[in-house]
């Protein structure tokens, strides 16, 4: 073979030339990145579709799970590669948005539609970085018709744990070993939050401390023990793959009667699941406080670094203000701040979403502050909550050794992250 | 840039090649060059340069959103010190090996031997008995293992159906976890049993017939000539399954959820790996991690080659 002379190199290159030279279309492209579920998923893009036809835009849209989402987000991040839309969590707000990830909105959206307070809920440092989607509350979903066999008509606002545990017995004298009052929530951080809260503890202290004690942690596992050992929730193995998706929770398995969830999931919830389900407040300690609060269910950022701001400022207005955004969305984010857009989705709203409307009302009369977001190392130690609440109930370790392992092990994570 | 190294001393010395001789032989050298680029950018951007850079991460305290700050040997101070999940995977993986690699090469010399007997469509069986190999590191394939061995999987129902007995949820059991894992790998065992069976090819005949002649048996023969002439095939096969075992990853992701659980039974060293640079983002951490997985791996392969000398025996070898 010869080897081609430069010159002919240099007529080659030159011919080649007008591959890489296509000019390039006006169009304003933006990314969109939410985490979802198949319902989610599908209402979001079709506002974007909608939305970018009637405005001459490309969206590209994605979503994935909670897990996988924050990790693809914060390699994105990293390689200066962020969707121009990302939807933000109040978990991880305030560290993307320190670390200069998130673009400030309050000159491109001042939002009049909301209240100061759903507004200050997106704030970081007194500047607006996520517009909520939509405000949700903890909630126990519940599965109507198996509550109503044990002569439970609706779940009382302030029902206790030991009212709860009573009823989730009767439930599982039903059907022994095959179906259950209540998952195993022992595991589950949000639950075991709520709880502390309403014993007038906290998770984590404002300076991002754990606010229980290693006893704490040892009343909290014995409870859960003792139905356990009583049957009334499930053995350890039927909760031990369950890694917070909706597919896997034991309502949807068709394993147990009641779960411990979002309010804004229960439209996602009853996608899947063919009974009727229902909402109620998790069950609260004897004399002690709700233990529950509003918070924004998921917010709409805007990445620093996106080359179209205003393009991407004024799709989150869509979806927060536009009536074909409202409606497309509807209340599978929670229940929308703009009054204007409640009042225009509550005629059409089925008993479930006037339930969940319903819902957040009666949890904001009876709601505690908003605790101060989670520390960094929060993720972390929901993980080693399942972890541990799980070899005790495999019986690994003992209740009290279980504890002080949770307890001590927290404060390492927090010291380190 | 200099670029005269492929062409040899005889070039490179002669200073009575005159200079027109010396820009082609350079031309040369830069057309080859160009044809090896893009190998030659692909090793170094993306393999060498990553590896390089992991090593220097290895050192950091590292988050991806931050700056990288040099804390010294700390990360791998921690590591053997202090971190209990460290070990706990170590130990997830090197009980998983201990099982998964000498099983699977011994079954898949079992099915290579019956293969080798000329059975009636031997390459069919072949083929069908390489498919899981094929499909055994996917997610579908996790997932379906996940749907066999949970609680009322179809393992329990065919133990509850044939033999009356209740098993237990495999899957999500700390006890049994593992094993579902390992039997999963096993069943892999296609590519092993193609190159022993590529070996068995190789075993002259002539030694059969001498022995048969001479009176030995089947089981005397498999001892005698067979082990010994697959020798460098048996020690080919155990190299390639320690690294891959040490590599295992996808079967726990899937099927624990990425956990590791139940309780950290299936934290597989690359699975505990991930979860401290993906999950929680801890790059520097997760580099050093990598770094004792490497070496670790190089100690094994060393221990391999080292103790081959007295039981593999290689035909041309004048020892």
């Amino acid at each position: 073979m010869t080897a081609p002379t430069r010159r002919q190199f240099i007529a080659a290159a030159a011919l080649a030339m007008p591959w890489f030279h296509v000019q390039a279309q006006p169009v304003t492209r933006l990314r969109c990145f939410w985490w979802g579920n198949p319902d989610r998923d599908k209402r979001t893009r079709t506002l974007l579709n909608t939305y970018g036809k009637d405005n001459n835009l490309k969206i590209s849209a994605e979503s994935l799970g909670w897990g996988e989402y924050w990790t693809k987000l914060g390699t994105q991040v990293a390689g200066g590669n962020a969707p121009d839309l990302l939807q933000m969590d109040y978990r991880y707000m305030f560290e993307y948005a320190r670390r200069d990830a998130l673009l400030a909105l309050d000159q491109l959206l001042p939002l009049p539609e909301f209240s100061s307070h759903d507004r200050d809920s997106g704030k970081v440092d007194g500047k607006l970085y996520g517009v909520s989607l939509g405000s949700n509350a903890k909630a126990m979903v519940y599965d109507v018709g198996v509550l109503q066999k044990v002569g439970v008509k609706s779940i009382a606002s302030e029902l206790t744990w030991d009212e709860f545990s009573r009823i989730a017995g009767e439930i599982s004298k039903l059907n022994p070993g095959k179906y259950w009052g209540s998952s195993d929530s022992s595991r589950l951080e949000q639950v075991f939050e709520q709880w502390l809260i309403s014993r007038g503890k906290s998770l984590y202290t404002v300076d991002g401390k754990p606010g229980f004690v290693a006893d704490d942690v040892a009343i909290w596992f014995d409870m859960w023990d003792k139905l356990r050992q009583a049957e009334v929730i499930p053995p350890a193995h039927v909760a031990a793959t369950n890694t917070g998706r909706i597919e896997e929770n034991e309502i949807t398995r068709g394993l147990a009667a009641t779960s411990f969830i979002n309010s804004n999931q229960v439209v996602a919830f009853q996608a899947l699941n063919r009974n009727k389900l229902a909402i109620g407040m998790y069950p609260r300690v004897k004399g002690g406080s709700s233990g529950q609060y509003i918070k924004p269910a998921m917010m709409m950022s805007v990445s620093a670094k996106s080359k179209a701001p205003e393009e991407a400022a004024r799709l989150v207005n869509y979806m927060v203000t536009n009536p074909d955004g409202v409606r497309l969305l509807g209340l599978e984010r929670g229940v929308p701040c703009s009054a204007a857009a409640r009042a225009l989705l509550l005629p059409e709203l089925d008993e479930l979403g006037k339930q969940q409307i319903e819902f957040v009302v009666m949890v904001s009369k009876a709601a505690v502050q908003l605790p101060p977001p989670p520390p960094r190392g929060a993720g972390e130690i929901e993980n080693l909550l399942r972890r541990v609440a799980d070899s005790v109930a495999f019986g690994k370790v003992s209740v009290k050794d279980g504890a002080s392992q949770f307890h001590s092990e927290t404060i390492n994570i927090l010291r380190r992250a | 840039m200099n670029v005269s190294a492929p062409m040899g001393p005889a070039v490179l010395g002669d200073a009575h090649i005159g200079s027109h001789a010396k820009r082609a032989a350079l031309r040369r050298d830069l057309v080859g060059y160009a044809f090896l680029a893009p190998w030659l950018v692909g090793f170094f951007v993306f393999s060498l340069g990553p590896v390089l850079a992991s090593l220097y991460l290895s050192f950091t305290k590292f988050d991806l959103l931050t700056p990288p700050q040099w804390i010294g040997l700390d990360n791998y101070a921690r590591m053997f010190g202090s971190d209990a999940r460290f070990w706990q995977a170590l130990k997830v993986t090197f009980v998983y090996m201990i099982l998964e690699v000498p099983l699977k090469l011994c079954f898949a010399l079992l099915v290579a031997l019956a293969l080798d007997k000329g059975i009636r469509g031997g390459s069919l069986y072949r083929a069908l008995f390489y498919v899981p190999s094929l499909l055994g590191g996917s997610v579908a394939i996790a997932v379906l293992w996940r749907q066999l061995f949970e609680g009322n999987g179809l393992v329990n129902q065919v133990l509850l159906w044939a033999f009356g007995i209740r098993g237990p949820a495999w899957i999500s059991n700390p006890d049994t976890s593992l094993y579902t894992l390992v039997l999963l790998a096993i069943w892999q065992f296609g590519s092993p049993m193609i190159i022993f069976l590529a070996g068995l090819r190789q075993v002259p005949q002539d030694l059969y017939e001498a022995a048969s002649m001479d009176g030995a048996g089947a089981w005397r023969r498999f001892r005698k000539i067979t082990l010994p002439m697959l020798a460098p095939v048996v020690f080919f096969n155990l190299v390639l399954q320690v690294i891959e075992g040490f590599k295992a990853f996808t079967p726990a992701f899937v099927v624990s959820g990425g956990t590791g659980g139940p309780v950290d039974s299936t934290l597989f060293y690359t699975l505990y790996l991930y979860q401290e640079a993906f999950a929680y983002f801890r790059m520097g951490y997760a580099s050093a991690l990598a770094w004792v997985l490497l070496i670790v791996i190089g100690i094994f392969t060393a221990i391999s080659f080292l103790t081959s000398k007295y039981w593999v025996y290689y035909e041309d070898d004048p020892r």
